[in-house]
């Protein structure tokens, strides 16, 4: 066999391979375990892993309260289950192959790398006493290579032991790099946002929310961006279905990268998925597909999850009010069939991540059973 | 004149592999190869042949064929091109894209380069530590209880 210069190996063929992969490699050799762990190696593969359509990872919450983590290239093996830092975890967001998780008993949220396992406990801010909304976001800010997690909250201010009716929003940002809160004095957007809403991340630092404009009328969607910790700009929204839109607006979300909208045309009986392939350009905004109505059940809520290029489909996550569906429609046979993963047979949530090597910020490496007591601040 | 200008157009160079086999080749197909371009600014004869020192003729004909399907500028779509690459590269054994790695390298063929370093990579993606080590000829340097501790820490990533 022909001896591969040392180089190629390193700088060419291991960059490319999966995460779970270099996972198991770091036992190669010792040379492999320096390699494989260096910072600059875990960019590399990072550019990469953000570049391909592999490398993804669904996060589904299991109906017996536990996170697992399923590898869509490799269908056949069976979901992995994650670290447990509480009861009812739920997926705030992710990022770089970061996951922002939020539990309760105790209440925590913790950043975790589902393939690699390094975790970190960020400082807790309990919810306040008296509060309409409590929504969250995470990304990345890479002017200052700062992971960021974003709370907003609607409280009743307390003055003198008294809770006033009307509420006011607070805007937190939590820094990895400080492993600190600091709060906002901007004002934020005052329309209605509803409760326990993830903020919609697109290109790792834009942090998107849907706000329901009284005075206009209609929704809007605002971003926060994190570089510049601010309220930046609104995203033009395509002129969908005449005027009245409240009626059509299923959800709104990122999908490959984009930003989605899922909305109903209820005179046709379908449901539409539409994409803004150029950023912040409303011309931009196409239909991706376009769904009847009873393949999804008449659901309140349609969401694209992931897309398998090869196989010309898309995972759909369905809900209406009683039962929720996770789905593969098949673009080109307008069929759909459900979805099921091996190891987990119910979900109650699903996310996507993607699998890479990235280090939690400060992180410890090493299972739940080992993690420090909650050391939470109360305000 | 009209045949001046054509054979301008379609200069033909040869190429001699390493294991003296000599192959004519248009001009526009040798000059993927960065190594050979810059080798064609030096020579002062373009008659004589062109020696590919490290790579012998059954690889350089394979080398050949990819920079033949780069080099026309037909109808090809991108989309079929990238099927015709996988397919190029699917019927390889991996001993022979090691060889043709190290020709993509030495020639500096940057599209060759990248599509066999992803096909060894999707061929070695799931192999065992052992079984790597094999293949690349690395020692293991670590203790038994070195290398538990290391698997020990994502035992998944072991499992298929």
């Amino acid at each position: 066999m022909a001896s591969t210069p040392v180089d190629i190996i390193d700088n060419g063929i291991l960059p490319r391979l999966p995460a779970k992969s270099l996972v198991r490699f770091k036992c190669v050799s010792k040379k492999w375990l320096a390699l494989i762990s260096s910072d600059e190696f875990i960019l590399r593969h990072l550019d990469y892993v953000l570049y391909s359509n592999s490398n993804q990872l669904l996060i589904l919450t299991g109906n017996d309260g536990f996170l697992y983590s399923f590898n869509l290239d490799l269908p056949k093996s069976p979901a992995v289950k994650l670290p447990s830092f509480g009861e009812q975890p739920f997926v705030v967001g992710s990022c770089n192959g970061l996951l922002c998780i939020q539990s309760i008993r105790p209440y925590c949220l913790f950043l975790l790398n589902p393939t690699t396992g390094s975790y970190r406990q960020i400082p807790t801010y309990y919810p306040p006493r008296r509060y309409t909304a409590l929504n969250f976001g995470f990304g990345y800010d890479s002017n200052n290579d700062d992971y960021k997690v974003v709370r907003i909250v609607d409280q009743h201010p307390r003055v003198m032991g008294f809770f006033f009716p009307e509420t006011e929003r607070i805007v937190r940002v939590y820094s990895s790099r400080a492993n600190s809160w600091e709060e906002m004095k901007l004002t934020p957007p005052q329309d209605s946002m509803g409760d326990r809403k993830n903020g919609v991340l697109v290109n790792n630092n834009l942090l998107h929310w849907k706000f329901w404009s009284l005075e206009e009328g209609k929704y809007r969607i605002c971003c926060f961006n994190l570089c510049e910790n601010k309220w930046t700009h609104d995203v033009p929204l395509p002129d969908y279905m005449g005027n009245d839109i409240r009626d059509g607006l299923l959800d709104f979300g990122v999908f490959d990268g984009c930003l989605y909208l899922s909305t109903k045309n209820l005179q046709q009986s379908v449901v539409d998925i539409w994409v803004m392939n150029d950023y912040g350009v409303k011309e931009s905004w196409v239909k991706l597909v376009q769904i009847s109505d009873s393949h999804v059940f008449g659901s309140l809520r349609v969401s694209p999850i992931a897309y398998d290029r090869l196989n010309h489909q898309i995972l759909l996550r369905t809900a209406n009010k009683t039962e929720h569906k996770i789905l593969w429609y098949d673009i080109k046979g307008e069929t759909t069939k459900s979805a099921e993963f091996n190891g987990v047979s119910y979900c109650l949530g699903i996310d996507v991540c993607k699998s890479s090597l990235v280090n939690v910020p400060g992180a410890q490496i090493g299972t739940s059973e080992q993690k420090d007591e909650n050391e939470g601040m109360q305000i | 004149m009209a045949s001046t200008s054509t054979s301008t157009l379609s200069r033909k160079l040869i190429l001699k592999s390493s294991d003296g086999e000599k192959f004519e080749v248009d001009e526009n197909v040798a000059m993927q190869s960065q190594t050979i371009k810059h080798m064609i600014e030096d020579l002062d004869d373009i008659n004589s042949p062109i020696p590919v020192s490290i790579v012998t003729g059954t690889i350089l004909s394979k080398v050949i064929e990819y920079c033949k399907k780069h080099a026309t500028e037909d109808s090809d779509s991108d989309e079929q091109l990238k099927q015709w690459d996988k397919e190029y590269a699917n019927n390889m054994d991996l001993n022979t894209l090691y060889y043709l790695l190290l020709a993509a390298n030495y020639m500096e063929i940057k599209g060759l380069l990248e599509l066999i370093t992803q096909c060894v990579a999707d061929m070695i993606k799931g192999k065992s530590p052992e079984e790597i080590r094999a293949h690349f000829n690395i020692k293991n340097d670590f203790t038994p209880q070195e290398e538990a501790n290391i698997r020990n820490e994502n035992p998944w990533a072991f499992e298929n």
